[in-house]
This record gives structure tokens, sequence and C-alpha cells, in this order.
């Protein structure tokens, strides 16, 4: 916990304000995990802070919800052109993701 | 928001967090990231393909093309010192991880051999087999019985509908890699509403031939013609009830299929 609190105080992304009182907030809640390794021995518990995000409503809390991921002929493409002209391909993986995204 | 429950600030407990930054769970978070990631890859020199919003390209001397799915990337181009700087490049930007050459993205395998990549979803195949209990099935070597047409309505006996719709489900997600059973689960999927004994029948059997086959998958070679080969098909009113045809294309690219559909019309 203290982790996940480190690393979102690290990241700016929040300040302390007081309510405006036409406002409501966005309630949160700690979502706990224990990640097993694969002979089933505990490898670590991990906490997560998450925002109960299906408590805000469109267009009054939030506005462009739009984000698009590649269709598997998209990709299929990619690997067929990628390997027809014996180009390597490598693979990258975003840590705390939605972390890095600004809000307005 | 509020202030995360058991690390409240002392003394202020009725202040509340202002975000300027997403956090998981929030509607907008995966939108800010996408964001975030076009703005850097666009500052890079890269063009956001105007047809497929997930692919960015740079072709400058040399080529280089980007596949983004949310937080997972594909780099690949043609010249290994460039895709270096730029894998340095995003790594300074981002906290991320170098999962090194692609071998497994989306569950799907990706294997390096010496005609060139071979996609297929082996794991995947098996853990499906294991959840739906039949890892022990006798394999079958045709996916659809030949000649049967299924009905809407008929007076068998129902069964689980929500079983059924996960079997579907799964199958769908295994004809990434497998279009040899894309007629089988293109049927079956037809009848998810009310499914009865003879269409569960028809959905294990497809799972007998995964079964038999769960290490197929698409072979794509390097250095063959990029000559692009399209097929289609049609059986001009198969369907029992409502005479609908039954319609399906491949487009080949160098041999190995890329997209490829089934659908009833």
């Amino acid at each position: 916990m203290i982790e996940e609190l480190d690393s979102i105080e690290k990241n700016d992304t929040w300040r302390l304000v007081q309510l405006p009182t036409d406002k409501k907030y966005i309630d949160v809640k700690w979502v706990f995990k224990t990640k097993l390794k694969p002979d089933g021995q505990v490898a670590k518990y991990k906490a997560m802070l998450v925002a109960r995000g299906f408590l805000q409503k469109y267009g009054q809390d939030c506005y462009e919800v739009y984000a698009p991921v590649a269709r598997m002929e998209t990709i299929r493409l990619i690997v067929a052109i990628a390997v027809k002209n014996n180009w390597s391909m490598y693979q990258l993986d975003v840590k705390s993701t939605f972390l890095n995204g600004e809000l307005e | 928001m509020n202030q995360p429950p058991g690390f409240e600030v002392k003394g202020k407990e009725e202040y509340v967090f202002r975000l300027d930054k997403a956090l998981y769970g929030l509607k907008e978070a995966p939108r800010a990231w996408t964001k975030k990631i076009n703005s850097f890859l666009v500052q890079q020199g890269f063009l956001k393909c105007v047809t497929k919003h997930v692919i960015y390209c740079r072709n400058t001397t040399n080529k280089l093309i980007v596949c983004l799915y949310v937080d997972d990337m594909i780099v690949t181009g043609n010249n290994e010192e460039e895709m270096k700087v730029f894998k340095k490049n995003m790594m300074k930007k981002f906290e991320m991880s170098d999962l090194g050459n692609l071998t497994y993205f989306l569950r799907i395998e990706f294997e390096l051999n010496s005609q060139g990549v071979l996609i297929r979803q082996r794991k995947y195949a098996q853990d499906f087999l294991k959840r739906f209990n039949m890892l022990n099935c006798k394999p079958i070597s045709i996916p659809v019985d030949t000649g049967v047409k299924f009905s809407l309505v008929n007076d068998e006996k129902e069964v689980n509908p929500t079983l059924f719709k996960q079997i579907v489900g799964s199958l769908r997600y295994l004809c990434h890699t497998r279009l040899d059973i894309a007629y089988g689960v293109g049927l079956i999927s037809r009848y998810m509403v009310k499914p009865t004994t003879s269409h569960l029948v028809a959905a294990k059997r497809i799972l007998r031939y995964v079964k038999g086959t769960s290490s197929y998958g698409i072979q794509y070679s390097k250095n063959k013609s990029d000559e692009l080969v399209g097929y289609s098909d049609s059986d001009w009113s198969g369907d029992k009830d409502d005479r609908k045809s039954n319609a399906a294309y491949v487009f080949m690219i160098g041999n190995a299929a890329f997209p490829w559909s089934y659908k009833k019309e």
C-alpha cells in the first residue's frame, strides 16, 4: 500500500483541496491481490488504488473516453510484412500506464 | 476523489484530492493515456495511420512501424540501430519493460523458425480444453459434421445457455489464429439465445477437433512475393430458417492469410 501511494505521489497525481460545494467526489477503494508463483507459493501481496469510475456521469465528470485498440487483422498484417522483409520484432510494455495520462 | 481509506491526512479528513493524472478505474484513464502516447510518437516524427489508429509509421531513410495495444506495443522496422534508439527514448519517457523479441502477445504465441514466424494459440487452446473438461476427449479430424443443417427451433432439450456462450466466446478468440474453425464457430454462434443439445454437440465437436489440432497456426514466411491474393465464396441461401446466404473471404499476402471472415448475410 505504501509502495502504491509512493508511486502515485511521485507522479504528482493529485493535490489536496477542499471540495467545492456543488461538486461530488469520486469514491476510491483499495484492491488487494495476492500474486502466486507457478508452484503456488505467494510471490507478493499487491495493493492497488482504484477509482470507482462507474460512478462518473458522461458529460458531467468525464468527456472523452475513446481509446483505440488494435484489431487482430492489423497485428497479423504487421507480422506478415515484418516477416516477409525479414525484420525483427520487439515487444514493449508500459508500467503503470494509466498513471501516465494527464487529465484536463 | 476522496482520500484513500486508511490513509487520511490528519486534521484534514473532510478534504478531497484533485486529480491531475488519471487513476485506474477512471473512465477517462485509457483516453488520457492514448493522448499522451500519441503526442509523444508524433513528436518523435511518426505519422499516424489514417485508417488504423493504432499504427504509427516513421518513413525516413529507414522504416519503423509501431503497433499499439493500449499499453503493449510491437515495434518493427528495417534498421536494428534505429529500433534500439527508439526503445531507449521510450524508456526514458515512460517507465516500461522491454520484453525482447516478440514471443507472446495477447495470448498468441509467436515462434521464430527457419522459414519465418509461426503464430498459434497452443497454450490458450490447452487451457480452454481444460476449462471445459475436454482435455481427455477423443480427437476428431473434421470440425463440423457434413450435411447437418441446424435449425433455430427444434423440440430438443435446452442446454445451459451460459456454458454455451462461454464455449462460443472462447472459440471466437481462438479464431484469431485458426481460420479452419471459423465456419464451425460462426455456425454455432447463431444459436446462442436458445441452445439445445444438438447445438452443444456441434460445439463439443469443434472442441474435439481443437484437441487434435491445438498446435496448428499460421506460418508467415520470409522472402515470399508481396502479391495480395483474395478469395471469396457464398452458398446462395443455405440457411433453413431465413434463406440467407453464407459468405466468406480470405486475403493472403505472401501465401499467408491475414484477414479472413466468415459470416451469414
